[in-house]
């Protein structure tokens, strides 16, 4: 399986002007696999910072008492 | 309902201080609840994070001989997909728009009040609260 899928691969031959986004399409149309444009951001990622902010006021307050 | 609802979370994750730690969720739920306004006599709001991804709203009445009104409890769940919340453990939804946008400014003024209220305080004066 896997020795047949760097065959798909292989042959796949890009255009002598393709950039580095070009080539990684045409790799992964070869691989058959979802495309994934850029790295996803989390909606929530402002919270999870304020929660680790809380986390690590308790943390310190935790030390400090200890 | 909070010292089990606390030491349940807590038991959960940090073997030691328990008690440090939710003294401390316990003395910052009590700033967390005063973020929503001035209360009715009787009623008594809490806000606060729990020791992993949660949040909770607690709310609950009495009336004036004492007796129990109402009591809930929303907990707002904070997930890569977004933000679950379940009311008294149902009716679990991912909440938008203007309730995710409360939501949003309730932690961040929880992050700011509990920072200068709590830990910005000399060490004795955390500890105190943190056992009041």
């Amino acid at each position: 399986m896997l020795g047949e899928m760097e065959q798909q691969s292989l042959s796949v031959s890009p255009e002598p002007q393709s950039t580095v986004d070009d080539l990684r399409v045409a790799t992964l149309e070869a691989y058959r696999l979802p495309r994934q444009e850029t790295a996803p951001e989390l909606p929530v990622a402002d919270l999870y910072a304020l929660g680790a902010k809380v986390d690590a006021l308790r943390a310190r307050a935790i030390d400090e008492a200890a | 309902m909070f010292r089990s609802l606390f030491s349940k979370a807590v038991r959960a994750v940090v073997p030691t201080p328990k008690t440090t730690l939710a003294s401390l969720i316990d003395a910052e739920s009590v700033i967390g609840g005063k973020l929503f306004g001035e209360t009715r006599r009787g009623v008594e709001r809490r806000f606060f994070k729990d020791e992993h991804h949660s949040w909770y709203y607690h709310e609950s009445a009495t009336d004036v001989s004492g007796q129990k009104l109402y009591t809930f409890t929303i907990r707002y769940e904070i997930l890569p997909e977004g933000v679950l919340k379940s009311v008294d453990g149902k009716h679990h939804v991912f909440i938008t728009g203007i309730e995710l946008d409360h939501l949003r400014q309730a932690i961040k003024l929880y992050t700011t009040h509990i920072q200068a209220e709590l830990y910005e305080q000399k060490p004795s004066t955390v500890s105190r609260a943190a056992h009041a």
